[in-house]
């Protein structure tokens, strides 16, 4: 019955996803002059109610299943029940990491940026209070980083306009 | 033949078998830790190739293709984890063998029949890429909607169990696609007034989000649990089977080397698939089917052979036609495109040098992956002691690195984050991603084919219709979706009767 109710409230999601998409569209994509020329509205449009359509169907198929057999566990196949405890958390962890990376990495370079990213992983995610970890991970990986993408690839990596290292 | 000679030239040059090298160590790693998946790999080791040249660079990805193709029957062997999903039918006797203490002889042979499926499919690639393209360089704009629409078809395929769910995939895929600067009419689309949203998704930033977050998220997340490491003890070697075994399941070799390229050049299908049919057969035809499932060489040999050949087989529809089979594949058509090599039916005429290339590529990898796990077997049992958690905090750092480095855009970035949480998100709803990847691959082509035939037909749809080639297209494609259907109905009903035997 959860999985019944969760499969609805995605599908119901999505249509609403859908519907904005669609409205988007129509308000700021000029439509194709006509005849020959399909235009660049025509393609997000129909891709928006095709998404609409289906996520709708989804939902309808989920909620009539639910109504007709209310003890089984999902209309359309049978779900992983294996425990996902913790995965929340640490998605938002995980989005932060990324986002700070991204934001300290023009500011201070990509040495630094590095270094202070995988010293907040080890810190903060992985939870870790064994001192040569602390320190030994970000050195390590920062220095690996910089010599094979930097050095030995001469890939451009990124240089701080605050303070840049390397 | 100066274009072969030309390719031998590029490809024996010590940055090509270099780079042949590094990548299928790469994959051989990546696919023998278990949840890391060589898509994975190939996603990451694209920016690598920025520096390259063309031939070193598809060097690099072929060679991590086939080297994860190969690694995952590593972990399957040892722990009876496959490390890909092609390697899910290699547990079945591969673990049983590991546990009577044959492990050595599983390893050795798998590697082996894997080389031997893998140069099978290669030449019969290299028969039918030509054919296929000179056949297809006819194609005009219909003919070519039509194609990719077929492409668009294996989504149900890809789907899983519920169809509709590849579908909302794939249509999420296609729509992601359409941000930015309309190729055609260069008008704005879906930018929110964002200067940055005018250079639109950009495909590989896409392709490791998809792939890679989630799999940061769920590594940490089982650390977080308190989920054990894989830990794996004692000392091995891979041992290489007698010459009385190989010959004694030569025949099985050769079906299970064709039913691999088989369904690789089907787009859609895949290892896993593959691996799985070609066990079955070998159960089915054996003279002791008993033994299959409790340390049955020929177990490991079916699978092994078939998922290996499956390389060669997805490799024809991708360089042929621009269609790629699977996630794998797709990542190596846009490393392909990142190097001015665009696969389809012109790939001979304008990049033949490239074509040969990657064709002693694939006999180079081939050799890379028999002598590394032959030789470094000790190794990859060291990479599977290494904690994920703390993998997982490297590749979080090689994300970042790969999507900043496509376009020296931090947008990028944030880019690549927000479609890896909603990849995780995705996932956690039961949705499977590769959809959505084939959606973004081929979107645009879609798209752009069929405003271009509309214009050429001046509004006309029978531009589709009259054109042979095109109705074929189509019929394929309706082919698929139904006996997918079909075979989805029939998966459902024997779920049923099963249930209510057991009740």
């Amino acid at each position: 019955m959860t999985e019944h109710r969760s499969a609805v409230a995605t599908g119901a999601i999505l249509t609403l996803i859908a519907v904005a998409w669609c409205a988007y569209v129509w308000n700021t994509i000029p439509p194709g002059a006509g005849g020959a020329d399909v235009g660049p509205r025509a393609f997000p449009l129909l891709l928006g109610a095709i998404l609409g359509v289906l996520a709708a169907g989804y939902a309808v198929a989920n909620a009539l299943a639910a109504k007709r057999s209310p003890n089984t566990v999902s209309a359309t196949e049978p779900k992983d029940t294996s425990s996902h405890g913790k995965e929340f958390p640490m998605m938002v962890l995980t989005f932060l990491l990324l986002v700070i990376y991204g934001f300290a990495m023009p500011r201070i370079g990509f040495v630094l940026a590095t270094a202070l990213t995988v010293f907040l992983g080890v810190v903060v995610v992985v939870r870790s209070r064994s001192l040569p970890l602390i320190i030994l991970m970000p050195l390590g990986v920062t220095f690996g980083c910089w010599l094979v993408f930097g050095k030995i690839m001469d890939i451009p990596l990124a240089v701080g306009r605050w303070i840049s290292l390397g | 033949m100066d274009s072969f000679y030309q390719a031998l030239q590029l490809s024996f040059s010590v940055s090509a078998i270099g780079a042949v090298g590094l990548g299928t160590l790469i994959g051989l790693i990546f696919g023998a830790i278990p949840g890391l998946t060589f898509t994975v790999a190939l996603a990451l080791a694209l920016p690598i190739t920025f520096g390259m040249d063309a031939v070193a660079a598809t060097g690099l990805l072929l060679g991590t293709y086939i080297g994860g193709m190969t690694g995952g029957s590593v972990s399957a062997i040892l722990l009876g984890i496959p490390g890909t999903p092609s390697s899910a039918a290699t547990v079945l006797d591969g673990y049983p063998l590991t546990r009577q203490g044959r492990a050595s002889i599983a390893l050795g042979t798998a590697v082996i029949v894997s080389t031997m499926g893998g140069l099978f499919s290669l030449v019969v690639m290299m028969v039918s890429v030509n054919i296929v393209s000179q056949i297809a360089i006819k194609f005009g704009p219909a003919e070519i909607f039509a194609l990719v629409l077929f492409g668009m078809s294996t989504i149900c395929g890809l789907s899983g169990k519920s169809m509709i769910k590849g579908l909302i995939a794939g249509a999420l895929g296609l729509m992601v696609m359409t941000i930015g600067i309309d190729q055609i009419d260069g008008v704005n689309r879906m930018t929110f007034g964002s200067v940055n949203m005018l250079q639109g998704v950009n495909l590989l930033v896409a392709m490791i989000g998809l792939f890679a977050v989630p799999f940061i998220i769920d590594a940490f997340a089982r650390y977080a649990r308190g989920d054990k490491t894989l830990n794996l003890t004692g000392s091995l070697k891979a041992e290489l089977p007698s010459f009385g075994i190989l010959k004694a399941n030569s025949w099985l070799i050769a079906r299970c080397s064709a039913i691999g390229t088989a369904i690789g050049a089907i787009p859609g299908t895949g290892g896993a698939i593959a691996a799985f049919l070609a066990y079955d057969h070998a159960r089915r035809f054996s003279g002791n089917p008993d033994r299959f499932g409790n340390g049955s060489i020929e177990g490991v040999i079916a699978p092994e052979t078939a998922n290996n050949a499956v390389t060669g087989g997805t490799l024809i529809p991708l360089l042929s036609l621009g269609i790629p089979g699977d996630p794998a594949t797709a990542i190596v058509l846009a490393g392909l495109m990142v190097h001015g090599i665009i696969p389809g039916p012109a790939m001979f005429m304008n990049s033949a040098v490239e074509v040969y290339g990657i064709y002693i590529e694939v006999v180079l990898a081939y050799l890379f992956v028999l002598a590394l796990q032959l030789l470094g077997i000790r190794l990859f049992v060291y990479v599977l002691r290494v904690p994920q958690h703390l993998l997982a905090l490297v590749i979080l750092v090689l994300c970042v690195v790969g999507s900043y480095s496509v376009r020296n855009s931090v947008f990028d970035i944030y880019t690549m984050a927000v479609i890896g949480v909603m990849a995780w998100g995705l996932i956690r709803l039961g949705i499977p991603i590769t959809p959505v990847i084939l959606g973004m691959v081929l979107g645009p082509t879609l798209e752009n084919e069929f405003r271009t035939a509309m214009a050429l037909s001046d509004g006309d749809w029978d531009i589709f219709y009259t054109s042979p080639v095109a109705l074929a297209f189509f019929g394929f494609a309706a082919l698929i979706v139904v006996l997918q259907s079909l075979s989805g109905i029939r998966l459902r009903r024997n779920a049923k009767l099963a249930e209510k035997s057991n009740a």
